[in-house]
């Protein structure tokens, strides 16, 4: 807790750290993805985890919300509602909560939420912006697109009637990854590509991340492919085995996958991974730099 | 039910659009400029039979059959349903 407590007092102002969360209500915080500290448990099954406005907040069933300004302590947040929630991003200064039964609320500060409507009842998942755009998409294809957050469109986004996981905008496309190793790039969100992403069709990919001029995507079966242009892909070794990596985030020339059975790896170059050693046997599912 | 149609360009691009927002601009909302692993079209009859392949594919979701990411994998064989998320 200590080192956590350094770390983000850096003289000069706060140091980012990579700070994730476990399915048992575990926090854990690292100030380079290789060392990790166990900082707070509360009873939330923590789904995603994600930064801004100088906050961290991490979201998980039963439509739990946590926030904290050090991952320290951490504050829960009524959004008035028992959905699920499956999905936190942080995109163009707006937080984009999704979740069960069609959820989609936004915030400006993380603490409050205001409700927001597609008109499904589906679960969504996952939420980019880029070229002046918000994408939200989750199960069955579905997928949204706005330009103001209150009025929104369907999109086909060419997954049929497969789950989208992830979405991730950088080097001028949306890319959105999802059930049977499907991925697809956009420049606007509205007219997709279909791209070979290395995976196998027997197993999904569950998440895509962009930092460093690189997209790096994460799934099942310990799958990591990463690509530079969104078009072609390339697997990498995870350190994984054959185990499920949930999620995956990197900032400042850092890299880090989360998964089943509390595994970490971390990478500087999204190339090469090395295992670490989270201190946690419970899947994390979020995890965030910021 | 959303019907689609679809054009081929002079380099063999496909572009497919739906109904689903009849008062948008006429934007595809598929554009494959090639085959998904990058491989160029041989020809508009390779890029014709992959877009109906794709196109029966999401009018069925239980077709036998999708579009495959390269000449030698299409068509594939729909993907078995996978536990998990």
């Amino acid at each position: 807790m200590l080192l956590g407590i350094l770390n983000s007092q850096a003289a000069g102002g706060k140091q980012k750290i990579f700070v994730a969360g476990d399915t048992s209500g575990s926090r854990l915080t690292s100030p380079d993805g290789v060392t990790w500290t166990q900082t707070a448990a509360v009873a939330l099954e923590i789904n995603d985890a994600a930064f801004g406005a100088e906050l961290y907040v991490m979201v998980g069933r039963s439509g739990g919300v946590s926030t904290s300004p050090d991952a320290i302590t951490w504050t829960t947040r009524d959004i008035f509602t028992t959905a699920d929630m499956e999905g936190i991003d942080f995109v163009n200064e707006v937080f984009i909560l999704t979740g069960n039964d069609g959820i989609l609320k936004t915030s400006t500060t993380g603490t409050g939420y205001t409700d927001r409507s597609t008109g499904t009842g589906s679960r969504l998942r996952c939420a980019a912006y880029g070229a002046s755009v918000y994408v939200v998409c989750g199960d069955s294809g579905e997928m949204y697109t706005s330009t103001n957050l209150s009025s929104w469109t369907s999109r086909t986004s060419g997954f049929g009637s497969s789950g989208i996981f992830g979405v991730a905008f950088g080097a001028g496309l949306f890319v959105a990854v999802g059930q049977s190793g499907k991925i697809t790039t956009s420049p606007d969100g509205t007219t997709w590509t279909s791209r070979t992403s290395n995976f196998s069709s027997s197993y999904h990919i569950l998440e895509v991340a962009y930092s460093d001029g690189l997209f790096v995507a994460v799934g099942q079966n310990g799958g990591i492919v990463t690509s530079a242009n969104g078009s072609s892909w390339t697997a990498r070794t995870s350190q994984f085995g054959t185990d499920e990596i949930n999620n995956v985030s990197g900032g400042d020339g850092l890299w880090v996958a989360t998964g089943q059975g509390g595994k970490i790896s971390s990478s500087t170059n999204g190339t090469s991974w090395t295992s670490r050693t989270s201190g946690t046997t419970s899947t994390i599912k979020g995890v965030t730099f910021g | 039910m959303t019907r689609y149609r679809f054009e081929i360009d002079t380099e063999n691009a496909i572009r497919i659009w739906d109904d689903v927002n009849p008062n948008e601009s006429d934007a595809p909302f598929m554009f494959q400029p090639d085959w998904p692993d990058l491989t160029p079209w041989e020809d508009s009859a390779q890029a014709t039979d992959w877009a109906e392949v794709f196109i029966a594919s999401l009018v069925d979701p239980e077709s036998e059959l999708v579009a495959g990411d390269s000449p030698d994998t299409h068509p594939a064989l729909r993907p078995e349903p996978q536990e998990g998320e």
